[in-house]
């Protein structure tokens, strides 16, 4: 599992965590039933405080993505999501807005933003993401 | 804040050299097991402070406490339960690693050498290489090694990645994490790279003329200190904003950098025109706005 | 771990210091031998030298190597541990141990004093091996009139030498040592202030030209004033110009008049300054 922590973003480091992970998880990368590195192991790795990853682990638990499991390690979930499905869209709107508003920024076209994100979600399906 | 000192305990130290005072009135306690990251621009008082935890200097007033042991009392004990990494340590060049690391252990009462030679292998560091050969990520490696192997309840970190290229500076923080946080170990930890430092530290205080002008875990500090990005109405005054750190104006818009952004928001939202837009910051730029922060609108 | 609460006892403690000093000890060997085997190759070579050579007699000989090559050889003592410390900036890493100052520098005069015994004793024993193969025979009649030089009257020890160059020999070589030993100690501590070593070699240098400033008072005001002489009777110095010529300070000779100088010498010059040491060095300096 490859997870990068960028330093100086204005991300708090466990954002960074958990959106990579969902990531991961949302693309396929990272399947239901694999084993997530352990919370000392990552820490160890990145380099990033262990709370900071116990911090993640427990947010994606909450979130229902992982189940951790005493003794065996953090897993990921099969489950549908814990969230209620309005939350669910709320948090998606949120990702959106800032979307667009950067889209009016950059002055993108409606029509050409459109095709972004159906190119994403396209690609997300497949198992990649696609960076043009 | 729990009640009970913490594994460092500081109040109201003052330490200053001929007419030069460093530290005024330096408070600050350091829980037990965490990582405590001490900020502070060069010539802050970092170091002063650290000497003085350890005893190699004495304070002009005040006192601390490291593992409930005054340094001006017991130094030598502190020392002995204390690892400790100096900035820019420079050891005997014409000793071999092997033989530093034996000589070093004849202080340490608790000294592990089985620990030590299989910190030594970790490292890849030669017992028969001589200390002045070495590399500078090598140098502090063993410095490191030489404040771990007598498995210290705190390790006190001055500057430690100081002149280390960006791998070894991983590499050395790989090390802290994952020898010393994973013991359970005490870790003080003085830095001027921030961005380095956020990601591994529990707790930041900020050290700046001479006081702790502020003391908080990261991840607190971060959801709190925010800047808003706001069009002035008419009439706004920036000194009614509560816990105003910094203010920049241009083109006609403020961006307001305020310690508590739920305190804040009322008196913002009032002051405003429209909605405020928050950005968060990283730990450089909160550090920046603590330090040089203005308090005033000047216009650009 | 041990934490604040177990209690070491005292046994414990004096072992884990005894400990200590011994790696200290070892350390300042290491790194100090050179000084010694070049002292001692020097003190060595120039006394046989010229005791072999009998360019001057045996009595200026000694006079000549023990004390100008003498001096010279503490101020190549004293400057070295502390000051090259510093240099190297090693001296930070050294007291940041978990080791008191005082025995962080009782540890580098012990070093010193043992060098400077040791190159002493070297040097005389050469010396002697020197006298003893030119035969002691034409030594004796040398040695009288060396004596008759510097002695305006013979003293119980001076008659006992004269007969006996080796013993006399001994004896001078014993006061130079003792009184080399007395200016050793008090230069080491005041050196211990200098950044390195070529400003230590300095103040050395100038140190012990204020002291033979202040001892030349003595040829100067030899009965004037009580005391002056007093005063000087303290320079570390004194002991050895006593033994070559004990008639410069008349109320201080004989058996029982020595032996007390000595010791009050020891007290003053080497045993005060060391308890000064062991007292401050327990606390942290102010800077």
């Amino acid at each position: 599992m490859f997870i990068r922590i960028e330093p100086s973003s204005a991300a708090p480091v466990y954002r960074q965590i958990i959106d990579q992970i969902k990531y991961q998880i949302a693309s396929g990368v990272l399947r239901p039933g694999d084993r997530l590195p352990s919370v000392r192991e990552l820490a160890r790795r990145l380099p990033v405080n262990q709370n900071t990853v116990l911090k993640s682990y427990d947010l994606l638990a909450r979130e229902g993505l992982v189940s951790r499991r005493q003794g065996d390690g953090t897993f990921v979930e099969d489950a549908p999501p814990a969230l209620k499905k309005s939350q669910r869209i709320k948090q998606v709107s949120a990702i959106l807005a800032q979307a667009a508003a950067q889209a009016v920024h950059f002055e993108i076209s409606d029509a050409e933003l459109h095709e972004l994100l159906d190119r994403q979600i396209k690609a997300v399906s497949r198992g990649g993401r696609s960076d043009e | 804040m729990s009640d009970s000192p913490g594994v460092i305990h500081v109040e109201h130290l003052r330490k200053g050299f001929g007419q030069h005072e460093v530290l005024r009135d330096v408070g600050l306690d350091v829980p037990a097991g965490s990582i405590f990251g001490l900020l502070g621009i060069n010539g802050a008082g970092k170091t002063t402070l650290i000497r003085l935890l350890l005893g190699l200097i004495r304070p002009d007033d005040g006192r601390c406490l490291v593992d409930r042991i005054d340094p001006c009392e017991d130094a030598l004990a502190i020392r002995r339960r204390t690892g400790y990494m100096a900035e820019n340590q420079t050891m005997y060049a014409w000793m071999r690693v092997g033989e530093l690391i034996e000589w070093v252990s004849r202080f340490y009462p608790d000294w592990d050498m089985g620990f030590a030679d299989q910190l030594r292998e970790q490292m890849r560091l030669d017992a028969d290489a001589k200390v002045g050969a070495l590399s500078k990520g090598q140098t502090s490696r063993l410095a490191l090694l030489l404040a771990l192997a007598h498995h210290p309840g705190l390790v006190i970190l001055d500057d430690p990645t100081l002149g280390l290229d960006p791998i070894a500076r991983r590499d050395f923080l790989r090390d802290v994490i994952g020898y010393l946080q994973a013991a359970g170990v005490t870790v003080f930890f003085s830095s001027h790279l921030l961005y380095e430092i956020e990601p591994i530290c529990d707790r930041v205080a900020i050290l700046h003329d001479g006081r702790i002008i502020k003391c908080s875990p990261v991840d607190e500090l971060r959801e709190t200190v925010k800047r808003l990005v706001l069009e002035p109405a008419e009439g706004a005054n920036v000194a009614d904003v509560p816990g105003l750190l910094d203010v920049e104006s241009r083109n006609g818009r403020w961006a307001v950098t305020v310690e508590d952004v739920q305190a804040a928001r009322e008196s913002l939202a009032t002051m405003a025109r429209g909605e405020p837009a928050v950005v968060d910051l990283n730990l450089d730029e909160i550090f920046e706005t603590y330090v040089i922060g203005r308090h005033e609108v000047d216009d650009a | 771990m041990r934490s604040a609460d177990t209690p070491v006892t005292a046994q414990q403690r004096r072992a884990h210091r005894r400990q200590a000093r011994a790696a200290l000890l070892r350390k300042e060997w290491q790194e100090q031998r050179w000084r010694f085997f070049l002292g001692t190759v020097v003190l060595s070579g120039l006394l046989a030298g010229m005791l072999r050579a009998q360019i001057v007699p045996a009595g200026e000989a000694a006079l000549l190597i023990y004390w100008p090559v003498g001096v010279v050889m503490v101020i190549f003592l004293a400057m070295g541990p502390v000051a090259s410390e510093r240099a190297d900036r090693t001296w930070a890493f050294l007291v940041a141990q978990p080791v008191s100052r005082a025995d962080v520098l009782l540890a580098k005069w012990t070093m010193g004093m043992l060098q400077l015994v040791g190159m002493m004793t070297i040097a005389t024993v050469t010396g002697l091996l020197a006298m003893w193969s030119r035969g002691f025979r034409g030594q004796t009649t040398v040695l009288e009139d060396v004596i008759g030089d510097y002695v305006l009257a013979a003293e119980d020890v001076l008659v006992l030498a004269a007969g006996h160059p080796v013993g006399w020999l001994c004896m001078v070589a014993t006061a130079a040592t003792i009184a080399l030993a007395c200016w050793y100690t008090p230069l080491f501590l005041l050196l211990t202030r200098a950044r390195n070593e070529f400003t230590a070699a300095l103040g050395g240098i100038l140190l012990t030209i204020a002291l033979h400033a202040w001892l030349a008072q003595f040829f100067v005001t030899l009965l004037k004033s009580k005391l002056w002489l007093i005063s000087v009777a303290l320079n570390p110095l004194s002991i050895f110009v006593l033994a070559v010529n004990p008639e410069s300070v008349p109320w201080v000779s004989g058996f029982v008049w020595v032996p007390a100088l000595v010791m009050l010498h020891v007290l003053v010059w080497i045993l005060l300054p060391l308890w000064w040491v062991n007292r401050v060095g327990r606390r942290a300096p102010t800077k």
